[in-house]
């Protein structure tokens, strides 16, 4: 699938600031050149009539055909695409971290990436809604589709601030409370320190009527610390201060890093999340094929 | 106070500087840097860079602290009394008052050397006289009031004691101060032989500068100082029953011969007065004889036309009253199932022997008391009883433990058991090894069927012994005719065991074994006339006397004491301080000068630099003498831990750690 590789560049798309235009170019760029990607089986609209191959299910035979013709045909129709595709972003004070190699921070890389789901799944015709949440609830739009929804969340992801310390089980438990029958959910956070709470918070996923993407985003000083002199490392979400030289603790730091995205991982694995890790030099349309093949196999 | 053994390791203290330029070159910069998690972030330490003004003025100062008390350890700190002095040159003046000090004309230049010391000095002087020891009363520590060691000398004055420098000098090491940036000792003495052969000390090692002033030689002839009659012995012996002999003797140490008189004195008038010439570098003697009972105490003495270069010893005191008698007893505890006939023979044993003990001697100056009183008390558990002899015909041990154990302390402490065989040899000879006196093996009893007219014969005493001296000539003759009629023949299988008296078929006779301080003496035959005729004869009181004195005898006059020495009587101890005649309690004791001091040797001049030790004493730059390793009370263990401490405060302080809550200001 060829793709404009600079149209998913977050460096270059970090300089557009209208998330409308950007996330247009962004699926534009990605699925240029790409037929209207839709399924056909079973679902509520006829399609086409063809050829029944053996061994496909009976039910798809067209009976009154075959009694006037004596021919197996196959009857198919347009599957039903329209989800509920909810965009829960992290939008706590970690998410506003942005490393010297880095073009903007976390939270602008989930904002772009979420902006662009948002419009593919528009596009597709699928119910978009955006839950944002930091120390507390910061968006919350219920899952609608058309243009004026898409603006709404557009809006809505320019207006989030990295602040706080990450409420993930109250903001959570609020969140699954009202999900709609049926939808994707798209959770894009750094996840950090959150390994042992996100797969009971996710644990929803579990079930046959929702999936669960997780986009773990970070930046690239988180993989492997800011590189320097000694520095006074002060926690973004509660203070805390350790002065250490990165030269020095950066091969362990590393190390227990990727046992962390690993474990991080295994363990929203088994309640079912789909799990990726990005870092914030990562283009965007690795987020948006993620979700489709996500929304591909789940629907 | 506080003192340093190694104040050049001060030096170190420029290592201050280190932490205070760290300090001021240097500062931690540590920039700043928010991040989303530190959960993986561990702490390091982190290197200083870039040059700043001081920070961190807690630790700046724990460091500085760190480094001086190392440069202290390093001095080697010590605890030193505070009376020992502040800098400055100081000079100790130690002075001989031995008795020797009081001749030759010693004493004034010794004024003369001490009075220019004191002129000459210019820092602080001390004073310690010293005699047998260091005189505490004299002593004076290093001042600049020069009138308190004026006073310390004028009080000071020749002693009758015999001098020792050596702990004299120990002490000067501790008189002067601890910060003194010169010692001196200036040693004031007559170098009398006999009182610096023992001496060994190191001086310059210990940074001490000896100045000795010989005082006294002005006389001296190569090693000897001339001029000086000395009454070197007088002695007290009864000369009949009614008179005493005073003896003396004179010794002239000058190289010509000198005429004197000896003087006797009693209740301070002149009795009696004998002229007597004495040759160069020799002694002279001469008898005084006086009768008895008038005076308690006499006193001899020289007169000479020359002027005598010691007069301290020309004089003495002594006692004319008669020694302490000889006090006996007997011991007969025989077990009542034996024959009366036994018996008997023991009794009569010991009349015997009692009556010949108690006719030993002239009644008067040696006299033998029998005291048996005081031997059934020592056998009852009474202590400090006089007794020399426990005399034990037919070895009548005692049968119980306890009493026996009495006898075994008597013995111990220096008392005299006299035993003779029972009838039945063998059990004596049993009864010995099983209280553990005597090991012996009995052959047999020879003679107890023979003829008596044909006895055996005591053997004659080898002429080197004190048995020998008193058995020459006549009395020798007697005891080889005295008659052995029958013996136990018995040998020896202790080695400790000394045969005192052999028959002439060289069997042993009596057997001697010291037990403690006492003696066993064990005949070999019973004193009575059916073993032996020996008790009628002239020669047995003699003998027995003998026996009993034991080899080298007992000294039966009063005690001599040089002054200075101690004796104990009993549990009180006399320590000889005055010359003459003293009494305590019930003892008479007669005080004399030591005759080390009056003897004529001196000591070299360049002997006594050699055995002092002097030489240079280094000095070290800053001037100040160092101190002696033992010098004070060693503080480098405080020192050590006190560095020890800091160091682990400091590196908790500097240690990275993890900070909890915001900081503001840069570390």
């Amino acid at each position: 699938m060829p793709v404009d590789q600079d149209l998913l560049n977050p460096a270059w798309l970090a300089e557009i600031e209208d998330y409308s235009l950007l996330s247009r170019l962004v699926v534009e760029g990605l699925l240029s050149g790409v037929h209207r990607s839709l399924r056909h089986g079973r679902g509520s609209e006829f399609f086409q009539y063809r050829a029944y191959a053996p061994g496909e299910d009976l039910k798809l035979i067209d009976w009154k055909i075959y009694a006037k013709h004596g021919e197996l045909i196959a009857k198919t129709y347009q599957e039903d695409t329209n989800v509920n595709v909810y965009l829960v972003v992290d939008a706590s004070g970690s998410m506003g971290y942005q490393g010297e190699r880095s073009s903007f921070d976390k939270l602008r890389y989930a904002c772009m990436s979420a902006a662009s789901i948002a419009y593919l799944a528009n596009r597709q015709g699928d119910r978009v809604g955006l839950f944002a949440y930091g120390d507390e609830i910061q968006q919350w739009l219920q899952p609608r589709n058309g243009s004026g929804q898409m603006q709404r969340i557009f809006q809505g992801l320019a207006r989030l601030k990295a602040s706080g310390k990450s409420q993930h089980r109250t903001s959570w438990e609020t969140l699954t409370a009202s999900l709609p029958g049926r939808g994707l959910v798209v959770f894009l956070s750094d996840c950090l320190e959150a390994e042992k709470e996100l797969p009971d918070l996710l644990r929803f996923a579990d079930s046959p009527r929702y999936d669960c993407l997780c986009l773990q985003i970070l930046d690239p000083d988180e993989l492997d610390l800011p590189h320097g002199e000694a520095l006074l490392f002060e926690d973004m979400e509660d203070g805390c201060l350790t002065p250490t030289h990165p030269e020095a603790t950066r091969e362990r730091y590393v190390d227990e890093m990727a046992k962390f995205k690993q474990q991080l991982a295994d363990n929203v694995g088994v309640v079912g999340v789909e799990f990726e890790s990005l870092t914030t030099h990562s283009d965007l349309g690795l987020a948006l094929r993620r979700f489709l093949h996500q929304r591909r196999i789940s629907f | 106070m506080l003192s340093f053994a190694q104040p050049w390791a001060f030096l170190a203290l420029a290592a201050v500087a280190l932490p205070v330029l760290a300090h001021m070159a240097f500062r931690r910069t540590t920039k700043r840097q928010l991040f989303p998690s530190l959960r993986f972030i561990r702490v390091s330490r982190i290197p200083r860079t870039s040059r700043k003004t001081p920070v961190d003025l807690l630790l700046l100062f724990l460091r500085i602290l760190f480094f001086a008390l190392l440069a202290c350890l390093l001095a080697d700190p010590r605890w030193v009394l505070p009376n020992t002095g502040d800098r400055g040159e100081e000079t100790i003046i130690l002075l001989d008052q031995s008795a020797s000090m009081g001749g030759w004309g010693a004493w004034g230049e010794a004024q003369q050397e001490i009075d220019q010391v004191l002129r000459d000095s210019k820092g602080k002087v001390g004073f310690l006289g010293f005699a047998s020891s260091p005189l505490a009363g004299s002593e004076v520590s290093p001042t600049r009031d020069y009138e308190l060691v004026s006073k310390a000398f004028e009080q000071a004055e020749a002693l009758p004691r015999q001098g020792n420098p050596q702990t004299a000098i120990d002490r000067v090491y501790q008189l002067f101060g601890a910060q003194a940036t010169s010692k001196t000792l200036v040693l004031v003495t007559d170098l009398q032989r006999t009182n610096w052969q023992a001496v060994a000390q190191k001086l310059a090692e210990r940074g001490v500068s000896l100045d000795l002033r010989v005082v006294g030689h002005a006389q001296a002839q190569g090693s000897n100082r001339p001029g000086n009659l000395t009454l070197a012995n007088a002695r007290t012996a009864p000369a009949s029953p009614d008179e005493l002999r005073i003896w003396a003797q004179v010794r002239n140490s000058s190289p010509h011969e000198v005429e004197a008189d000896l003087v006797l004195e009693t209740g301070g008038l002149e009795r009696n007065r004998k002229k007597i010439l004495i040759g160069a570098n020799q002694a002279a003697q001469a008898q005084f004889v006086m009768p008895r009972g008038d005076f308690v105490t006499a006193a001899v003495r020289i007169e000479s036309g020359e002027p005598d270069a010691l007069a301290i010893d020309d004089r003495r005191e002594l006692w004319l009253k008669a020694p302490p008698p000889r006090r006996f007893a007997f011991l007969a505890d025989l077990p009542a199932h034996l024959p009366n006939e036994v018996k008997n023979k023991t009794a009569v044993e010991q009349r015997f022997l009692q009556a010949a003990l108690a006719s030993a001697g002239d009644g008067a100056w040696d006299r033998w008391i029998l005291s048996q009183e005081n031997a059934d008390s020592l056998m009852e558990g009474g202590e400090d009883l006089a007794l020399d002899v426990m005399l034990m015909p037919g070895s009548a041990l005692p049968s119980d433990e306890k009493r026996m154990g009495f006898l075994n302390n008597f013995l111990e402490n220096g008392g005299v058991v006299v035993a003779t065989p029972g009838e039945r040899f063998v059990q004596t000879v049993t009864k010995l090894r099983e209280v553990g006196w005597m090991n012996l093996r009995l052959k047999g009893v020879p003679g107890g069927a023979r003829d008596r007219a044909e006895p055996f014969r005591f053997a004659a005493f080898p002429p080197d012994t004190s048995l020998g001296k008193v058995f020459e000539g006549k009395p020798a003759r007697d005891l080889e005719l005295a008659s052995l009629i029958k013996y136990g023949e018995i040998t020896p299988l202790d080695d400790d065991l000394e045969v005192r008296v052999l028959s002439d078929n060289e069997h042993p006779l009596v057997f001697e074994r010291k037990i403690g301080k006492g003696r066993l003496v064990f005949f070999a035959f019973r004193l009575d006339m059916t073993w032996s005729d020996l008790p009628s004869r002239n020669s047995f009181l003699p003998l027995l006397v003998e026996l009993v004195k034991g080899e080298g005898g007992i000294d039966r006059s009063w005690p001599r004491l040089e002054v200075g020495e101690g004796k104990a009587f009993g549990d009180r101890v006399f320590t000889a301080e005055t010359l003459g005649a003293n009494r305590f309690h019930d003892q008479f004791v007669e005080v004399v000068l030591p005759v080390s001091e009056t003897s004529p040797e001196i000591f070299d001049h360049l002997d006594a630099l050699g055995i002092l030790g002097s030489g240079e004493v280094p000095r070290n730059p800053e001037g100040q003498a160092s101190l002696p390793q033992e010098e004070g009370e060693p503080l480098w263990l405080w020192f050590a831990i006190g560095c020890a401490a800091l160091f682990l405060i400091e590196n908790i302080w500097v240690s990275p750690r993890r900070l909890e809550g915001p900081q503001q200001s840069d570390a």
